[in-house]
């Protein structure tokens, strides 16, 4: 059995984002117009028409981590020049079910908890520098 | 008969998987608890240290609920019990960590277990007179954090697919009956009976599907997360046994994409199920038949209702329709479907094989059996808990989570309501928690402290409904917004007295005019703090917030006399706001944001809010 939904997210998972060629093969795929797949993709907070960047920053807002002060994480970032870079992709998430580690910051997939300004001030660019570094690596070793 | 001698071969297998699984569960292991929040909380570095020892038995298990002391690891061996140790770090050894106490492997569970005899400790306390276990009852949590959550044979050892081969000897009806008299409610937040749930859709003719809601949405609850992380051959077991006792074939797990672990793990147990013949054809070699499949959720909070999650799984936007008819008797692809939240679905395998009466022992007149909770804000002892209905919001937040200086309790999620101190003694029960304007929702519980700003608090969740109202009604697409103009203003001491009629005005018309309970809900958070913390809001119109998180109405100052030039103030400051001049930090009005992060971090309380 197919689902539209999971048919798209794993594009979305491929790709980081929608592309217009793979939405109109799944409009085929499933015999539904593409209007229909475009409702979709701009419903729900999971899909993006554009390619997100090469690391992926999300902030939790849920309750716990806002009370716990997740809200000037934001500012943090904009202050690391984050939120203008084209290589970053900033997006808060409501809840990430790890409550009890408030607040809450999710890089490239990894869950860190108990963050503080100054650590994400630390960690940041630290970790992109190393990061940066390690994907030029493998494109040289290529 | 022939059913009968057929059947008697599925007994045989479950004997041959708990033989395995008692050997598996009381033998000598190491066990981490590596669920999300665990992993979160360092799990997976420190497995990966005791697993380097190839001479102990190192195995992941989910969450014991004790959030706040993860990592947890407990060890079992030399035909002891099992001693727990709490912050285990990486760089220490594992005798080095602190000891929360023992506990037997069995005796969470409701259920009577065979189980070899293991030797307590006398010289630690046990993990069931800790403050944070001392009042819980665990009936959906039994699993969780004992077994490894893809081990079919330790799932069967504590008890698993029992009760379904009891439901396959009885008549279906039998079974709806069983349900319909524990009392059991749904879990999901509504509390329709689930018994009758079940009993509608049995009445209505041909096909018919079993729907898993696993769309937990709520900020700030996560125990339908841990179930599925932990413990997910419950929620399958009793889905199938839904599944037969409405006359369904067909199943679905809608389950949220932002809790990849979990699916992942129902995705494993649903195949694994299928291999031993628990799913798919001739379920333990009996007539019926069952299948489930997984449908993930692409993150849109209204899903979670349940119109709008059949919507999605059909493969539409997730907006809510109109009820009646309810799914019951017309749900998925039009047919008869019942859908039950994943707490429910895991209360089910208990309440048949302890019987109906076990269960309506528990909790209240009303309200029966136990809730799970997520303990979570200003607590000492944060995690998951599960708790007889009845018990006071006061136990829970000041006993089991040892919290001081509470302002209020946010009960149920954005669309629920926040409980003031003073009335904290009130009984965790639906209708109860109804009448104080909040709602049970599906079990997310916020502990708020003096420091926390009620305005900025109701603001939060507006602007949260704000967003993901799906937009179909116009009263909640509207009026939220509306709303959180409103209380964007009144936040900047732009407000006036005349606002807060309007609010009031606002919410009871969202609340009345909305489709879905989404929309009734949607006013909640801010009709409470209305109702109970009025006099913050008439500070706020008159330019003032007391507890200083509204930063349009504070500012900030170093004392120099105060300064000891530690530093810690400029790490922390997200604006880079402030500067040391003369070995003091000062901070630049200019760019400070007004966050209070230096304010907070001060060890030398230096910083001044005024």
């Amino acid at each position: 059995m197919k689902f539209l939904i999971n048919s798209l997210l794993e594009i979305q998972n491929k790709h980081g984002y929608l592309p217009k060629d793979e939405m109109e093969r799944i409009s085929v795929e499933f015999n539904v117009p593409i209007s229909r797949i475009y409702s979709i993709a701009t419903f729900y907070n999971a899909f993006s028409l554009k390619p997100v960047g090469k690391h992926v920053i999300h902030v939790c807002k849920g309750t716990a981590c806002v009370m716990g002060g997740s809200g000037v994480f934001e500012d943090t970032l904009k202050q690391l020049g984050i939120l203008d870079d084209e290589d970053f992709t900033y997006q808060p998430i409501r809840c990430f079910g790890a409550c009890s580690l408030a607040p809450v910051v999710v890089i490239d997939g990894k869950v860190y908890g108990k963050m503080t300004v100054s650590r994400l001030k630390k960690m940041v660019p630290k970790l992109f520098e190393d990061k940066d570094k390690t994907s030029k690596g493998d494109e040289d070793a290529r | 008969m022939r059913i009968r001698i057929r059947h008697q071969k599925g007994m045989k297998m479950l004997d041959k998987l708990k033989e395995k699984g008692i050997d598996e569960l009381y033998g000598d292991r190491i066990a981490v608890g590596t669920s999300t929040c665990g992993v979160a909380a360092g799990a997976l570095e420190v497995l990966e240290v005791l697993a380097l020892d190839d001479t102990k038995n190192v195995v992941e298990v989910g969450c014991l609920g004790f959030c706040s002391a993860e990592p947890l690891v407990y060890v079992q061996e030399d035909g002891k019990a099992a001693l727990v140790y709490r912050n285990v770090k990486k760089t220490e050894k594992i005798e080095e960590a602190e000891i929360l106490g023992w506990f037997y492997p069995w005796e969470f569970s409701p259920l009577k277990l065979e189980h070899p005899e293991l030797e307590g400790y006398r010289e630690c306390p046990r993990l069931i007179e800790h403050p944070f276990y001392r009042k819980q009852v665990k009936i959906v949590l039994r699993n969780c954090g004992i077994i490894e959550p893809l081990s079919i044979n330790q799932y069967v050892a504590m008890g698993g697919y029992c009760a379904l081969q009891k439901v396959l000897e009885k008549k279906p009806e039998d079974v709806v009956e069983e349900v319909k008299k524990s009392g059991l409610r749904g879990r999901g937040g509504a509390g329709f009976p689930t018994g009758l749930k079940w009993e509608i859709a049995r009445k209505n003719e041909g096909e018919k599907y079993v729907i898993c809601n696993a769309d937990e949405g709520d900020p700030g609850a996560y125990m339908d997360r841990s179930v599925l992380e932990g413990d997910p051959f419950s929620v399958i077991e009793g889905m199938t046994i839904g599944a037969y006792a409405i006359g369904a074939e067909l199943g679905f797990v809608y389950v949220r994409n932002e809790y990849p672990l979990a699916v992942k793990r129902i995705e494993k147990v649903i195949e694994i199920a299928k291999k031993y013949g628990f799913l798919g054809k001739n379920i333990m070699n009996t007539d019926f038949s069952f299948d489930i499949h997984v449908v993930r959720g692409a993150g849109a909070f209204v899903c979670g209702e349940e119109t709008a999650l059949i919507a999605s799984i059909e493969g539409y936007i997730g907006e809510p329709r109109i009820r009646p008819p309810y799914p019951a008797e017309k749900g998925l692809w039009g047919k008869p479907t019942v859908i039950n939240n994943v707490e429910t679905w895991a209360n089910i395998s208990p309440i048949i094989l302890n019987g109906w009466k076990f269960f309506a022992s528990l909790g209240t007149e009303k309200s029966k059996g136990t809730k799970v909770f997520s303990l979570v804000g200003k607590v000492k002892n944060s995690g998951l808990i599960e708790v007889p209905m009845g018990i006071s919001l006061r136990e829970v937040v000041e006993e089991i989570g040892m919290a001081e200086n509470v302002k209020a309790v946010q009960t149920g999620g954005p669309t629920g309501g926040c409980v003031p101190k003073n009335l904290m003694d009130v009984a965790v029960d639906y209708e109860e928690l109804t009448k104080l304007g909040s709602i049970m929702g599906s079990g997310g519980m916020v502990v708020l402290d003096n420091a926390t700003c009620m305005v900025d608090v109701a603001k939060y969740f507006l602007e949260f409904s704000k967003i993901e109202s799906c937009g179909k009604c116009v009263p909640c697409r509207l009026g939220l917004a509306e709303m959180v103009d409103i209380i964007e203003r009144i936040t900047k001491g732009e407000g006036s007295l005349n606002d807060l009629e309007e609010l009031e005005r606002l919410a009871d018309v969202v609340a009345n005019t909305s489709l879905c309970g989404f929309g009734k809900t949607a006013p909640n958070p801010l009709l409470t703090t209305l109702r109970y913390f009025k006099e913050e809001y008439e500070e706020h119109i008159k330019g003032v917030c007391l507890a200083g998180i509204c930063r349009a109405l504070v500012r900030y100052r170093i004392v120099e006399d105060k300064c000891t030039g530690c530093g810690l103030c400029k790490l922390n400051c997200p604006a880079d706001a402030i500067e040391e001049v003369d070995e003091v930090y000062k901070i630049d009005d200019k760019k400070c944001i007004k966050c209070g992060s230096c304010f907070n971090v001060c060890k030398f309380e230096a910083v001044e809010r005024w």
